[in-house]
């Protein structure tokens, strides 16, 4: 009998050894391990020629407890972030980037020829860009083809600069403005109508702000601005500026 | 995770049925014919060097670190052993576009086993076994998680036995995982996440 007791507990000392789980937890990011999506899409230069060993990567963010802007894609100091995935372009200039789905993120957002730590071929001759805003909606079928996306080689860069006078004081020199055209450092929206770039400089005074912008010479932009709210609703103005082979002064009178 | 403790308690609680099976026909007959033998429990832990192949995220995106296994035979009948135990088997993520910037994929598989034993020499066996479990796929970095996959792993592989001593043996063997974990994600994609297979190479020694 005393015998049989022995063998049940080192059986069952056996049995907790072999059953011992390995448990942790912590409040960061989270993710979806079961769910894989794919951001896929195609890089070229201004000539539509397609451009390779270009970095591209996505960066997840999730905010503290003190919140922080949707817009933005850097969060906050209590924040977490990751750059979850990572790649270059092939010969051809496509990427393909699979990777788990964050659960609880606040912005999702594509780097191109970014210089971040994970770049293995940033490419400082070219431009760079960043498409913020990605939202889980814009996710269908677990995947995300953001087409071609175009970078311009900074040998063909001149400059923009952009003033707006006699804006309203209930602005303090802030405004909505996008620019759609190949922009360095360009940072845009996914999810508005127009490829938008905000200004990170200004304001300058209550009433002008000058944006400045480092944008491939010979094409044309368009700058949209807010010109008012009518109804509660922002109405938006919106031109056209050549872009030539010299730095580009265009003033606005509000 | 639940499916694996369950695996194993019902083996547990099978192998004392069949110890009460073997006591009863003692008694009754009181002759040495038990068809259903009780032998000492024996224990295995052992090292493993995780593998892989094919054309999934493990053998493209990932490459074997280390790993390590126990496993508990339950009963014996006849050369048959039933066993239960579960293998961790750690990897190093190679390919970020591909499995996440994520240092490490970590796979448990809780498993049942059948093991056959056959004698080749004075004190060498081989042993080859089929089995099935329930295996779980966790990236981590550190201690941050990146997600779990999990579902059924079907497992065959086999062991060489030498004995050391009457109670103490070494052993080394292949063990073959066809893991199915439950994926979600574009069709062209789904066989490359959802069907791993594993290939490890153990070494260790059994009680």
């Amino acid at each position: 009998m005393s015998i049989k007791l022995y063998a049940m507990i080192k059986k069952l000392f056996y049995l907790v050894l072999v059953c011992f789980p390995l448990t942790s937890c912590d409040d960061r990011l989270d993710y979806i391990g079961t769910k894989k999506i794919v951001f896929e899409g195609r890089i070229v230069d201004e000539n539509n020629l397609p451009l390779d060993n270009i970095d591209v990567s996505v960066y997840v963010t999730k905010n503290g407890s003190t919140g922080g802007s949707w817009f933005m894609y850097v969060p906050d100091s209590r924040g977490d972030d990751d750059i979850i995935t990572y790649t270059t372009t092939d010969s051809n200039g496509y990427y393909r980037m699979i990777f788990p789905m964050p659960r609880d993120q606040d912005n999702i957002a594509l780097f191109i020829n970014q210089d971040v730590k994970t770049s293995t071929h940033y490419n400082p001759d070219y431009s760079n860009s960043i498409i913020t805003g990605i939202k889980p909606e814009n996710i269908i079928d677990y995947g995300l083809d953001s087409g071609e996306q175009k970078i311009f080689n900074l040998d063909n860069q001149t400059e923009l600069t952009v003033t707006i006078n006699n804006m309203p004081l209930y602005y303090y020199g802030y405004i909505d403005i996008e620019l759609a055209g190949l922009v360095n450092n360009g940072i845009y929206d996914y999810n508005l109508p127009a490829h938008f770039n905000y200004d990170i400089t200004g304001p300058y005074e209550d009433t002008s702000a000058h944006y400045v912008f480092k944008v491939a010479k010979n094409q044309d932009v368009v700058f949209t601005y807010n010109n008012g709210i009518i109804n509660g609703v922002s109405s938006y103005a919106q031109t056209t500026i050549h872009i030539g082979n010299e730095p580009v002064n265009y003033i606005i009178e509000y | 995770m639940k499916k694996a403790v369950l695996i194993i308690v019902s083996l547990f609680v099978f192998t004392n049925l069949f110890a009460q099976e073997e006591e009863r026909v003692l008694d009754s007959t009181n002759v040495d014919k038990v068809k259903y033998q009780q032998f000492d429990e024996s224990f295995r832990i052992y090292y493993i060097f995780p593998g892989a192949f094919g054309d999934n995220m493990l053998a493209k995106a990932n490459e074997g670190k280390l790993g390590f296994g126990m496993s508990l035979s339950l009963i014996t009948i006849y050369n048959f052993y039933l066993n239960a135990g579960f293998e961790f088997s750690q990897y190093d993520v190679t390919d970020a576009s591909l499995a996440g910037n994520i240092e490490h994929t970590n796979i448990t598989n809780y498993f049942g086993e059948i093991m056959y034993k056959i004698p080749v020499y004075k004190k060498v066996t081989v042993n080859p076994k089929i089995g099935i479990g329930y295996a779980d796929v966790r990236q981590k970095t550190g201690s941050k998680k990146y997600g779990t996959q999990s579902g059924t792993s079907y497992n065959a592989g086999f062991n060489i036995d030498h004995s050391v001593t009457k109670s103490f043996m070494v052993f080394a063997g292949v063990n073959y995982s066809l893991l199915t974990p439950e994926t979600e994600t574009k069709s062209e994609y789904k066989s490359f996440y959802g069907t791993l297979h594993q290939l490890n190479i153990v070494v260790g020694i059994k009680l």
